[in-house]
């Protein structure tokens, strides 16, 4: 490894900050993707993948990515919501890689629903 | 359909991380057990590109150990065992549910807090110098760096002079952490003025206090902090080489510390032309062999050089001639960690934070009788009762405070009608007690405080160097009164003795160790007087410690039969039929205290 | 040079000096425990603590280690003060009851009996450390070093084994307050003994010592060959112990030249060694001695401090002292041991063997009173006055048993010396088990004696005794001129005829010194400068060293040439040089070749 001079510092940091953001556990937009037992089968391990490759290759580091169990809707996996903070959740479903890819880059990023793949925006009423 | 997903980079982090505590508290509980099932189980899951396991230093919360907390949800988990690895990853990672199980309840009843910042414990606390506890892992650089390490250092070289950085130093008020609480301005200053060649500092690792691990934990959890602070330090004096003096006790945080030197020196960040603004320094681990005394400076030096540790007579202070005669700044493990901070937030920041005299934040170990022993770190004029009762979560089984023990072996006792004291130098000695490295230890009611001096004082007979005679003689005749006292055999005036030995040792000896070792008797003596006067006038230990003076015996009336205390009783003393009142044989009764703390009814009573 | 005020007193002392060297300046008398001289201070025992106030702090701090600031107010008595020292007293005390120095200075400061009781390990020490720190940092060796740390701290050696780098020199005993030290118990073995000389090596001595008890000065001297600090460079004890800082290793022997005008020489003599006989066993023995070593062993300041034991049986101390033996019950005196022995030894009578072996016989009878004594001789020879008559008296007083004959041979049986010699008055064969045996060597001169002769050009004899100018008429001198002879370097010689010639050789050389002219030798050697080519080879052949050289130079002064000198003084006129020199630059006065061939040409015409 070379000897490194103060300006590097920020490039290590930029490197780092996302990995400092999800500890920190801010950020501005939440992604879950639903992933019960239907939800596997139905493919939403690819759809975590494309997400994660997403956020990797454009540099994301304000949108966390978890997981949950069966949304319910088992029929329409694999499914995910997408949170801005602030805002209402919108939950995708019938999804693939490239459907993920675009919901990613116009909502997520650009803050757009995507209409034509959501089912609805909110979520249940919790008792 | 075409392949979208690229392989994951190295600097992949995934989508969540699990931060697992790899402290020396958790690590003896077994966390890297848990660690291994849980890169066992994710590999199986096929989750390895999404999940990492990240094992960070100390936590703090040492007594829920081992934990894990899991980013990004913040949640916090403890006390996990191997086996609880399937069921949390098939939960959370999967499932996306919060364990509960694992999670923290603050007291039997109450629902449990999943959240690390909703925990009081955690968020009663201000993180100056523990800033990057658990977040960070301390073996990768680069994680340090991501989380603004090292701009303090690129910031001094670039654009202050050493007279800058010691000036600023002075006005943020810091204050040595290792005790003495003299002003770490003024002594670096000291130390660049000092005439020499060649200058040397030091950090000192060697924590002796029973009880208290501060100095660990931030080696543990953040070496760079400490090596970046060493680093200004070294260019503030003039110094070219620096050791960091660590008891061997320490293996976990010696070999961060060798991890960390090494990842720093590829980086540059130590050794020659730092950062390319000409600044020479390196570091060396020296391992000490861990005597109390090691503590006190001279002594130190003396251990460092290769002799034995003993103080000298000051002065020569060490600024003047320290280490092979150089000019050295010793300074401890909190106060070096403080550094970067206060450089890179500056001096107004820093002094903005404490009390008049005391600026800044302190680590305390809080052990002994308290519901959440760990590691925290608070503002300086925190109060005791705050610590105690709302980051330590008050005492457990219900008992009465008694009092709080600061600053080591040679700190004092504190009563509870001191607990809304302030915390910083000045009102501590105002009481008889010291700050210390910043141990805390907390004794409830069945402590037995002439006990509890008696214990100190062995410990310091124990650990005193021996080369003057008030510290080598005077605090074991001391700690022969005591043990006389502790036995029933107290004679009248032996508190007058007691006194008097402790105001000569205290007035007479070479060092601090001898200089504070009488504050255990003298604060029990200034607050719980009746206790000795009980021990010696009637032959009776209050909290029912003293074997000598105390007999057990079982309530009849409180007696529910449950037969626990006949069952854990060693020598069979206790006899009785279920559901029936038992007895106790006195003359069988070896005093062990065992039924005394089995009972759940309160039956068995001492006198 | 800092100032500060002790006791209100203002007092300017030296850099580095301590708080306790400027109330010592000040005339102020503060105990101390820990603290040596030459030691660095540790301020370890804490009796000297006085009050120093610095920065608006007052503090007690020891005084033996604290450095004189500039501006420190120091006050050296106080209620405080007292108090600490007596607490530090008392606890010492506890700890070492039987240390007299504690007990001492604990009565001074009013304790009598301290109120703690302590488990003592070492009854007498009280951990200063003193003796660590001369060995360690003025020594250097580190033979000795605390171990443990509190209460169970104690002095001891590396290891706690013997110790094999110990150098013995004893500088922790010296230093160690209480006395309690023994540098004996660290050694793995007993240091190499130094013998004595001046006691005939029955003893030791150290390699810093005065040479003997009356010696001229009485000061000691350093034994290169031995001390540490000459062979290691490490020790350096005795001057950093010596009060008057009187040791200087730097000190060379050195060469001092004197222009004399009479010389008298008094080298004295030696013994013969026995060890010739080898029938006697000397040197294989221990109970066989000569009778100098006797001599010492009955002298009150020798070895055995007058006590006669056999040598066999020495009981030393630690320091290589003898303290004690077995008393010899029957003791033989063998005389004429290499005197007048023509065959094998020297054919002359040592003249003193005689009258010192009597008086031998009555000293052994006051030391051992029941014990007996036997002399085996040739002929009694007394013929100075009173001589006969102490002779006498030793056999009618039979002090000894005199036996006429010589001795054969000396062998161990039993733990004895047993002794074979011949009766020749009876013409019976003795045998005696003797406990000791004493030869009464014969005299010979110092050794070096012909080396100084050749030196000082003077003759010798067979036996190497210096030559007399005429053995009647002229006793003191000798042939060189101005060099005269005293005592036993010309012949065995005892003590009133060695005065009475000294006293003749003093009034001889003053005779020459006190006169402002004196007569010498007409007819000496003259050279002739304008042949004289010198080759000096007149120089070697001139018994009397009158040759010497001469420079000639110009009326400037530049050198010449070099010739050779004749000193008149000294020139006896034998003429050796004049019939060595090949260039017949040299000749004696009156009887030149010239001379001597123009007598011979008037003789025959």
């Amino acid at each position: 490894m070379p000897k490194i001079r103060p300006e590097d510092l920020e490039a290590i940091a930029m490197r780092m900050r996302r990995q400092a953001k999800l500890r920190d556990g801010t950020a501005r937009a939440r992604v879950t993707v639903h992933m019960g037992t239907c939800g596997i089968a139905a493919g939403a391990r690819k759809i975590m993948t494309a997400l994660m490759s997403a956020m990797e290759e454009q540099g994301v580091d304000d949108v966390t990515l978890t997981t949950s169990g069966c949304a319910g809707l088992c029929s329409r996996e694999p499914m995910m919501t997408v949170e801005i903070q602030g805002e209402a959740p919108v939950k995708y479903v019938n999804l693939d890689e490239n459907k993920t890819r675009v919901i990613f880059t116009e909502h997520v990023l650009g803050g757009n629903i995507v209409a034509d793949y959501a089912l609805g925006v909110g979520s249940e009423r919790v008792a | 359909m075409a392949e979208q997903t690229s392989p994951p980079t190295a600097h992949h982090v995934g989508r969540a991380q699990l931060l697992v505590c790899a402290g020396t508290g958790c690590v003896s509980g077994r966390s890297l057990k848990v660690r291994e099932a849980l890169l066992e189980e994710i590999d199986k899951r096929g989750l390895k590109d999404e999940v990492k396991i990240v094992a960070t230093g100390c936590q703090g919360f040492c007594a829920q150990g081992p934990i894990m907390i899991f980013q990004p949800d913040g949640i916090f988990y403890q006390k996990l065992k191997p086996e609880d690895v399937p069921l949390l990853v098939e939960e959370h990672l999967i499932k996306g549910r919060p364990v509960e199980k694992f999670m923290y309840v603050p007291s039997a009843g109450e629902p449990p807090i999943p959240k690390l910042s909703d925990i009081d414990f955690f968020n009663k606390q201000r993180l100056i110098v523990l800033r990057n506890r658990g977040l960070i892992d301390p073996e990768k650089i680069d994680e340090y760096i991501g989380r603004e390490g090292y701009q303090a250092l690129a910031k001094v070289l670039a654009s202050m002079t050493p007279e800058e950085v010691i000036d600023e130093m002075t006005r943020s008020g810091l204050r040595g952490r290792g005790g003495a609480g003299f002003p770490t301005g003024v002594k670096w200053g000291f130390t660049r003025k000092a005439p020499g060649d060649d200058k040397c500092i030091i950090c000192n690792a060697d924590e002796g206090d029973p009880g208290a691990f501060m100095d660990r934990s931030i080696i543990e959890s953040d070496p760079f902090s400490v090596l970046e602070g060493m680093a200004i330090g070294a260019y503030a004096i003039g110094a070219s080489h620096g050791y960091v003096y660590i008891r061997e006790e320490y293996p976990l945080a010696m070999e961060r510390l060798h991890i960390a030197i090494d990842q720093a020196r590829e980086y540059g960040l130590l050794g020659e032309d730092i950062f390319g603004c000409g600044l020479n320094f390196d570091i060396s681990v020296f391992r000490g062999a861990g005597a109390f005394v090691c503590g006190e400076e001279t002594s130190l030096i003396s251990s460092l050089e290769g002799r034995m540790p003993e103080p000298r007579v000051r002065p020569p202070f060490p600024a003047q001639s320290g280490v092979w005669n150089m000019p050295t700044n010793i300074n401890n493990v909190e106060t070096w960690a403080n550094v970067p901070v206060i450089m890179r937030r500056g001096a107004e920041w820093f002094s903005s934070i404490g009390t008049d005299t005391s600026k800044g934040t302190k680590v305390f170990s809080v052990v002994g009788n308290v519901n959440n022993t760990g590691l925290v770190e608070v503002p300086m004029g925190t109060t005791l009762r705050e610590i105690v009762f709302g980051i330590g979560g008050g005492i457990p089984n219900g008992r009465k405070f008694k009092a709080v023990q600061t600053g080591g072996p040679s700190g004092g006792c504190i009563p509870a009608s001191l607990l809304d004291l302030t915390i910083d130098y000045e009102r501590l000695g105002e009481v008889g007690s010291i700050m210390g490295s910043g141990g805390l230890i907390v004794m409830d009611e069945r402590t037995c405080m002439v006990d509890v001096a008696r214990y100190f004082l062995e410990f310091l007979v124990d650990e005193s160097c021996g080369k003057c005679t008030p510290c080598r003689e005077g605090v074991a005749q001391m700690h022969g009164i005591l043990e006389r006292i502790c036995a029933g055999q107290g004679r009248d005036d032996d508190i007058e003795m007691l006194i008097e030995l402790a105001e000569y040792v205290k007035d007479s000896s070479l060092c601090a160790l001898g200089g504070t070792a009488p504050n255990p008797v003298l604060s029990t003596l200034k607050y719980f007087r009746d206790e000795y006067t009980a021990h010696i006038a009637d032959g009776k230990c209050p909290a029912g410690v003293c074997k000598a003076l105390i007999q057990y015996s079982i309530s009849a009336d409180a007696c529910k039969g449950c037969t626990k205390c006949a069952r854990v009783c060693p020598v069979g003393a206790i006899t009785g039929a279920k559901k029936q009142p038992h007895t106790l044989d006195r003359s069988k009764c070896i005093k062990c205290g065992a039924c005394y703390e089995s009972c759940s009814f309160d039956a068995v009573l001492v006198e | 040079m800092p100032t500060l005020t002790v006791n209100r007193q203002e007092i300017e002392v030296a850099d580095g000096a301590t708080v306790l060297d400027a109330a010592k300046a000040c005339g102020l008398e503060i105990p101390t425990l820990c603290h040596h001289r030459g030691v660095p201070s540790a301020g370890a025992c804490r009796i000297c603590v006085v009050e120093a106030t610095s920065r608006g702090r007052t503090r007690l701090i020891a005084s033996c280690a604290y450095p004189a600031e500039e501006g420190l107010v120091v006050q050296t008595e106080s209620e405080r003060i007292k108090r600490s020292r007596k607490m530090t007293l008392e606890l010492l005390l506890a700890r070492c009851p039987e240390s007299e120095r504690i007990q001492e200075m604990a009565r001074e400061l009013g304790v009598d009996t301290p109120r703690f009781k302590t488990e003592n390990r070492n009854q007498k020490c009280i951990m200063c450390g003193l003796c660590v720190r001369v060995c360690n940092q003025v020594i250097g060796v580190g033979a000795v070093c605390f171990s443990g740390r509190g209460q169970t701290r104690e002095v001891v050696t590396p290891y706690k084994e013997l110790s094999d780098v110990c150098i013995g020199c004893g500088a922790c005993a010296v230093v160690c307050p209480t006395g309690c030290i023994d540098p004996a118990e660290f050694r793995d073995k007993l240091l190499e003994r130094i013998p004595n000389e001046f006691n005939c090596g029955f003893d030791s001595r150290r390699s810093i010592y005065v040479p003997f008890p009356q010696a001229v000065p009485n000061k000691p001297v350093i034994d290169r060959e031995n001390c540490i600090h000459f062979r290691t460079g490490g020790c350096g004890a005795c001057a950093q112990i010596c009060p008057a800082g009187a040791i200087d290793y730097e000190a060379e022997d050195e060469f001092t030249e004197e222009k004399v005008g009479a010389i008298v020489v008094t080298t004295g003599y030696q013994l013969y060694n026995p060890a010739a006989y080898e029938e006697y066993g000397y040197g294989r023995y221990p109970d066989v001695v000569t009778s100098l070593e006797f001599e010492r062993m009955v002298s009150a300041s020798g070895p055995t401090g007058g006590n006669v034991y056999r040598p066999s049986t020495f009981e030393y101390d630690d320091d290589g002292k003898i303290v004690g033996g077995e008393k010899p019950m029957v003791c033989v005196f063998v005389k004429c041991v290499g005197s007048r022995e023509e065959v094998k030894h020297k054919p002359y009578c040592s003249n003193i063997c005689c009258m010192y072996t009597a008086k031998h016989t009555m000293l052994y009878e006051h030391k051992v009173h029941d014990g007996q004594a036997f002399v085996f001789y040739m002929d009694v020879r007394a013929p100075g006055k009173n001589y006969e008559q102490f002779v006498r008296r030793v056999a009618k007083e039979k002090t000894a048993t005199y036996i006429r004959g010589r001795v054969a041979k000396i062998f161990p049986r039993n733990g004895k010396m047993v002794v074979w010699g011949a009766d020749t008055l009876s013409g019976n064969q003795v045998e005696i088990d003797a406990d000791l045996v004493v030869l009464a060597a014969a005299v010979v001169p110092s050794s070096g004696a012909v080396d100084l002769a050749q030196k000082l050009r003077i003759g010798y004899d067979e036996h190497e005794f210096f030559n007399e100018a005429h053995p009647k008429l002229r006793p003191v001198e000798t042939n060189t001129a101005g060099i005269f002879l005293a005592g036993a370097c010309q012949a065995p010689r005892d003590i009133p005829e060695t005065v009475a010639q000294a006293s003749g050789a003093a009034a001889k050389a003053l005779g020459l010194v006190v006169r402002d002219e004196y007569e010498r030798e007409p007819i000496v050697a003259c050279v002739d400068e304008n042949t004289c080519n010198a080759c000096f080879n007149c120089e070697p052949v001139c018994a009397y060293g009158a040759i010497g050289e001469k420079e000639i130079r110009d009326r400037k002064g530049n050198l010449v040439k070099i010739v050779a000198e004749v000193n008149p003084g000294l020139c006896q006129g034998c003429g050796a040089c004049a019939v060595t020199c090949r260039s017949n630059s040299i000749e004696v006065e009156g009887f030149t070749d010239a001379e001597l061939y123009a007598e011979i040409d008037a003789l025959v015409p």
